[in-house]
């Protein structure tokens, strides 16, 4: 599953009321509309959705839909460097910290979850199979 | 862990800025179809837009502190920021 992490959310929403309209509510109910039998949601950022198969054919529920920072509020990682043993920077072995683990396709690597609550996906490329890493 | 291949066609995964009962929703570049872990199945399922239905597959992936990850596999790689 890919578990929301509020305080990122809610990070992100702090930021982005430096830049735009004032944000008060982070889980303000949102926008819902219906055009010509489509059902539509739209974002903070005047963005539409077309929610109308995942309401009608899923059981998704419109008003349950929340944040609606719009695309570009949180950037997915994209082919991201890796630090290799013995790189400067490289943690040591007695580290702590959260990690998602991957041992797949002959590829070894540890995601932070600092680093993944900023970008939520990273998109990869993994002994020739395109994969996200999502958190 | 998800594939993001299909039919052929290489996709780029984002969260879409929206979440739905504590979980992110997904879309992709490519399309702007919008992607989601529903309840009880192993993978992404296309919710809405072009690839309405149909299903990426899910990978294992494990939530693991660092120094466990290390000593299981002492040669692991460590992702980083692009900005540094």
């Amino acid at each position: 599953m890919l578990p929301v992490v509020p305080m990122a959310m809610l990070l992100l929403l702090s930021l982005a009321a430096c830049t735009q309209q004032t944000v008060t509510d982070p889980a303000a109910l949102p926008d819902v509309g219906e055009n010509e039998e489509r059902i539509i949601l739209t974002d903070r950022t005047g963005k539409e959705w077309d929610i109308t198969d995942a309401v009608n054919k899923y059981g998704f529920d419109p008003q349950k839909f929340r944040y609606g920072l719009g695309p570009f509020a949180i950037r997915p990682l994209m082919l991201p460097p890796v630090l290799c043993p013995g790189d400067a920077g490289y943690p040591d072995d007695q580290a702590t910290f959260l990690s998602i683990g991957i041992n797949l396709f002959g590829v070894t690597r540890a995601y932070p979850l600092y680093l993944m609550l900023r970008h939520e996906i990273s998109n990869e490329l993994f002994g020739g199979n395109y994969v996200a890493v999502a958190y | 862990m998800y594939s993001r291949e299909i039919d052929g066609r290489v996709l780029t995964l984002s969260a879409s800025g929206w979440v739905y009962i504590d979980t992110f929703v997904l879309y992709d570049y490519e399309t702007g179809s919008l992607w989601y872990h529903l309840e009880g199945t192993d993978g992404l399922t296309c919710i809405g837009g072009f690839y309405r239905d149909r299903h990426l597959q899910e990978y294992p992936a494990t939530f693991i502190r660092w120094n466990q990850w290390k000593k299981r596999y002492p040669h692991t790689k460590l992702v980083v920021s692009e900005e540094n």
